[in-house]
């Protein structure tokens, strides 16, 4: 029984889940907003905003 | 995983000193102020790194500073990790080879302890001053929530949960001004209806104006040549009107310049000399023929007396001889000679002036029969009419302006040659007409002109207002556009916040009931087997092992059933609940280390308990230590019997 070594916590597993969305994201739109949720949600949980 | 030693040299109050640790539970036992939490934050900080005590742990004035951690991992490999603090931060990890790397030596770290984010190992593996007493007083629940959370966050300043709150209220409130811009929107849609079709038709103005002003400007080119075309027809005029005066003034003075004056004067002064000259030769004519009677006369006389009587009487009677009269004859012969040469010689000026008058009145041709005086007259009035004509200018005048206008005709034609060929080619007429056509054409676009520019400002004041909404609009449109990226970005982020959450919770707390349930059942020797976490709220519950009991069913009656009791933690007595908190800790200690049985840290943890919640306590700890090295730092020197003894020296000694 052990957690997946690479991702940990929450904070690691959303950057690493916006970061796969970017990366895949091909509209260069879509993936500018995938990054502001990224900066959102990291911001956030690091108590910046 | 185990500690082996650590030495702390310039750390705090230690010049130098290394702490054998042994497997199982070491009790670390001294007085207040002797350096346990400095032990325990060193440790954390060689594993972490992190730590807002880093420099404080640097001994006041102290020229080296140091922490060497000595741990064997689950394989039995034991390595060296050395954190230099002073004079310069350095690191190196030692395992036959030496990592430098800082890099590295975080990657290896990992590798052996699992997790090197030091609020997710404090909250894992140490357990903290009076966290039990804590627990006990506030009931686990909180406790154990804040710990769970804590490992998934990874130490962040807000839980996942209050993340997601602030997205959705967020969400929430975008969308309530999202309303309000709508309606902002459609109030200037409604503010703009009036103006609709405004700037297409300022637009369309403008062109209509951009046309006829160039229609003008072509039409006014146009006029420009058909002015120069009637221009240079007034000129070829008045060059023909100044020539005629030209040629009649010319005229005229050739005709002045062909009148003989001195011809006509000779002419009248020898028809003068002519009538003087028959004059004379009538009075010579008249004198001859009176000489040739006188010398008939004498001739008779003389024959006369040129007998014998009358040349003796002749003398007597007082008559002349007739020797007198031969002379005398020969003086008047003489005379009558002279005088008819005199007359020959006037008869031949008479001719030669009549030949000297027919050849002048040949010379003076259409002007014979006119008189010196008549010719002056003519000569006169000539002049004055020369005047007339001129105008009292000056012929040279006249002369230098034919020029002049020449010139300027020639230049005009040269000009309207470039511009418009056809137009020498038309008569002067037809070039008026055209130009009066263009004059009324520029005339017409001047007004229409003007009348675009009018409706142009009064457009151009409703096209502002137009613009000033559409801004508006624009910006309320931009103002939605950003806020809906908002929204998505917030939508987003809490929908991606709330998957990884749940998927780790989802994966998590499998993991952590199994594992905490199995050393629950094990330290509480099967008191209780199963452990459950409920994942919404972190609940935790406890099972009991299926026992017969009976149970009643409405309308089948009672009967006896094996049934597992799933009991709420707060129902548990306190030494159980001590056991499950132990239990969890321990389970998140080896889900944080990935499996690894990492040594676990009591700092200062039971200085509360009374005596048989320590026995209790020491009990379980025991029983963990039998798999996981156990660190306790005390002051109470009662503890050291339940384990492998270390005394601190109070500061000093």
């Amino acid at each position: 029984l052990e957690l997946e070594n690479k991702v940990r916590t929450v904070t690691e597993a959303f950057k690493k889940k916006m970061i796969e969305h970017i990366e895949s994201e091909e509209d260069v739109e879509q993936k500018r907003i995938f990054q502001k949720a990224l900066d959102r949600g990291m911001e956030l949980l690091e108590g910046r905003q | 995983m185990k500690f082996l030693t650590i030495t702390l040299r310039g750390i705090r109050n230690f010049d130098q000193k290394t702490i054998q640790f042994r497997d199982g539970l070491n009790i670390i036992c001294g007085p207040n102020e002797s350096g346990k939490t400095t032990i325990v934050d060193s440790l954390l900080f060689s594993i972490t790194e992190e730590g807002q005590y880093v420099r404080d742990l640097i001994q006041w004035e102290s020229d080296h500073s140091s922490i060497t951690l000595q741990y064997e991992t689950d394989e039995g490999e034991v390595y060296t990790l050395i954190r230099i603090l002073c004079p310069e931060e350095k690191s190196t990890l030692e395992n036959g080879g030496i990592l430098e790397d800082k890099g590295a030596i975080r990657s290896m770290l990992k590798d052996h302890f699992g997790c090197i984010i030091r609020v997710v190992l404090e909250n894992s593996a140490v357990v903290k001053h009076n966290e039990m007493e804590i627990m006990r007083k506030v009931g686990s629940r909180d406790i154990i929530k804040e710990q769970i959370q804590a490992f998934l966050t990874g130490g962040t300043k807000r839980s996942p949960d209050e993340v997601m709150e602030i997205l959705e209220r967020s969400i929430f409130q975008t969308d309530r001004v999202l309303i309000d811009i709508d309606n902002e929107i459609e109030r200037e849609h409604q503010n703009l209806q009036p103006f609709l079709g405004t700037t297409e038709r300022y637009e369309k103005l403008v062109n209509e104006k951009t046309v006829y002003q160039e229609d003008m400007t072509r039409f006014q080119e146009l006029k420009e040549t058909h002015k120069s075309r009637v221009q240079y027809g007034d000129l070829v005029q008045e060059i023909k009107h100044l020539e005629k005066i030209r040629d009649r003034v010319e005229d005229s003075e050739s005709y002045i310049q062909s009148i003989p004056f001195e011809k006509i004067k000779e002419n009248e002064d020898l028809h003068r000399e002519l009538e003087a000259t028959e004059e004379r030769i009538k009075a010579i004519i008249i004198n001859i023929e009176g000489r040739e009677q006188e010398l008939e006369k004498l001739s008779k006389e003389q024959e006369k007396t040129s007998g014998f009587l009358s040349r003796l009487l002749g003398p007597l009677l007082g008559k002349s001889s007739s020797e007198e009269m031969r002379k005398k004859i020969d003086v008047n012969k003489d005379l009558l000679e002279g005088d008819r040469m005199h007359l020959n010689r006037m008869e031949r000026e008479y001719r030669e002036i009549q030949d000297r008058i027919r050849a002048l009145e040949i010379e003076i041709g259409s002007f014979r029969g006119k008189s010196y005086e008549e010719l002056i007259h003519i000569k006169q009035e000539k002049q004055q009419e020369q005047r007339v004509i001129l105008e009292g200018r000056p012929m040279e005048e006249i002369t230098a302006f034919i020029s002049q206008r020449i010139n300027e005709r020639d230049e005009l034609r040269s000009t309207i040659f470039r511009r418009n060929p056809n137009l020498l080619e038309m008569d002067d007429d037809t070039v008026k007409k055209k130009l009066e056509e263009l004059e009324q054409k520029t005339a017409w676009l001047i007004d229409e002109i003007g009348n675009i520019e009018r409706e142009l400002a009064e457009t151009e004041i409703r096209k502002e207002e137009a613009e000033r909404i559409n801004e508006r609009l624009a910006h309320l449109r931009s103002q939605k556009e950003e806020l809906n990226m908002k929204k998505e970005v917030d939508k987003i982020a809490k929908k991606t916040l709330e998957e990884v959450y749940t998927g780790l919770k989802e994966k998590f707390i499998p993991q952590l009931q199994e594992r905490a349930g199995a050393i629950f059942e094990k330290i509480t020797g099967g008191k209780y087997t199963e452990l459950v976490i409920r994942e919404e709220d972190l609940e935790v519950f406890v099972k009991t092992p299926e026992r017969l009991l009976g149970t009643s069913t409405p309308g089948q009656g009672r009967e006896d059933r094996y049934l597992s009791l799933k009991i709420a933690h707060a129902a548990l007595s306190q030494g159980t609940k001590d056991q499950l908190y132990l239990s969890l800790r321990m389970a998140l200690s080896a889900i944080v280390s990935g499996g690894k049985a990492l040594p676990l840290v009591f700092d200062e943890s039971f200085y509360t308990s009374d005596e048989l919640r320590l026995k209790e306590t020491f009990a379980v700890l025991q029983h963990i230590a039998q798999t996981n090295q156990i660190l306790l730092f005390t002051h109470n020197e009662e503890f050291l019997h339940y384990g492998n003894p270390i005394v601190l020296a109070s500061e000093g000694q």
